[in-house]
């Protein structure tokens, strides 16, 4: 890779870390943004010249859930933590409890959706049903429905305490992330065989790396896309959404190919990819929460609290 | 006190004495302690930026270190960087808790091993 792209992803590692280090509460942040800015600079600059890109993503890797989780700590230090509160605040009482409750329910959709699918299997299969049968039966699609609803359920009973309207995303997020993961399996079987013929085995990283970004951008834009539609008429910032959603994926992915082997890899990337989100979010509908306060934005009157 | 954890027994967290220690050897910065910490222990313990400013701002509320108000040699200084030396109550804590740590050792020596601490402890000096 040239100097120029170095020097550019250096800056975008800046960029994203000090997005996500607007989760400090703001004393800390007066203090000390400047020093540990200029810390986690010195940190990617080593990281490049030792092992890399491929180091400096490691060092995003490490560096994402370590910034994120000192936030919270933080705010939590300061702030006695009541776990009610994770699962009652909204992003404009408490942000950093609404973003941990966000970031559990995201996790929690994946075992349920597990759990949901192996019931649906034995409520239309029966327990005696052979095992090809059901295959034939329950299918990929009917697996990721099960997933792209759940994901969409557990999200909603978050979501609703923003203001945002329960039945626009729970069917946004369903078809959303039910055509987006099926459309970014599609490109990955297409990718892996163009990749395979262009990087070859020589290139290997670089082929993890091409599948990454190719099958994360696509599943992102989808999804993002799909949960946009109910954001822009309510949040100013709502442009913001799709960058963090495939920023999510895309880290999702990375993370999972940097670490596959390692037993952190079953954990490090989904609760990447939920962190991410739920950063995003915050920062979107705490921007909705103001606005909704606003007399000057009329559009917003309806998420203003209830003066009953 | 009824309901204090162990994190409230012990007053010192592990990156926070991984910094004190780095700083008993000198004056440092924040860049280059993240650093000495992971030489130290060969890259198998790293502090991150976020981590390593909150454990300082705990540490200077404490007492445990300082802001070092006079810069270094101008030929070893870096404008950017603020240094942090260890206080005398720094050292304090730094020796208290290798001393805790040196008794839950000893302590975890004869729950495991208690024939060897045994014959450790009757063995003529």
């Amino acid at each position: 890779m040239k100097p120029g792209s170095h020097r550019s992803a250096v800056k975008l590692g800046l960029n994203l870390y000090r997005l996500l280090f607007r989760l400090f509460p703001r004393a800390f942040r007066k203090d000390y943004e400047g020093w540990v800015l200029q810390a986690f600079r010195d940190q990617s600059c080593d990281a490049l010249e030792r092992r890399g890109f491929r180091g400096l993503m490691l060092l995003w890797v490490i560096s994402i859930p370590d910034v994120v989780a000192s936030a919270i700590c933080e705010r939590l230090e300061g702030n006695p933590m009541n776990w009610k509160d994770v699962f009652r605040s909204s992003p404009r009482s408490k942000p950093v409890f609404w973003m941990l409750g966000f970031t559990l329910a995201t996790l929690a959709s994946f075992p349920l959706a597990w759990f949901a699918f192996w019931a649906l299997e034995l409520l239309l299969a029966g327990p005696s049903f052979d095992l090809e049968s059901r295959r034939l039966l329950l299918n990929a699609n009917t697996s990721l429905l099960v997933s792209a609803l759940v994901l969409g359920v557990c999200q909603t009973l978050l979501v609703r305490r923003a203001g945002l309207p329960a039945k626009e995303w729970l069917v946004t997020t369903s078809i959303g992330w039910f055509v987006g993961i099926r459309l970014a399996s599609e490109a990955w079987s297409a990718h892996h065989y163009w990749a395979a013929l262009f990087f070859w085995q020589r290139l290997r990283f670089l082929m993890e790396v091409s599948h990454a970004l190719v099958v994360g951008v696509i599943a992102g834009l989808l999804i993002g896309f799909a949960q946009w539609l109910v954001l822009r008429r309510r949040a100013r910032r709502h442009y913001l959404w799709i960058p963090f959603s495939v920023a999510a994926l895309t880290a999702h992915l990375l993370a999972q190919d940097g670490l596959i082997g390692s037993s952190l890899g079953r954990w490090i990337p989904p609760i990447l990819s939920a962190t991410i989100s739920a950063a995003g979010l915050v920062l979107i509908l705490r921007d909705v929460a103001r606005e909704g306060e606003s007399p000057s934005a009329p559009q917003n009157a309806a998420l203003a609290p209830d003066p009953a | 006190m009824p309901g204090s954890s162990a994190r409230e027994d012990s007053p010192l967290r592990d990156a926070e004495l991984r910094i004190l220690l780095v700083l008993a050897e000198g004056e440092n910065h924040g860049y280059a302690i993240m650093k000495s910490i992971e030489g130290a222990t060969d890259g198998r313990y790293s502090v991150g930026p976020a981590t390593l400013y909150r454990s300082i701002k705990r540490m200077l509320e404490k007492g445990l270190i300082a802001e070092v108000e006079d810069r270094p040699d101008p030929q070893y200084d870096d404008e950017r960087r603020r240094y942090y030396r260890l206080t005398r109550v720094g050292r304090n804590a730094v020796g208290a808790e290798v001393v805790r740590l040196e008794g839950l050792l000893a302590e975890a020596r004869k729950q495991v091993w208690p024939r060897a601490s045994a014959r450790k402890s009757m063995a003529p000096r």
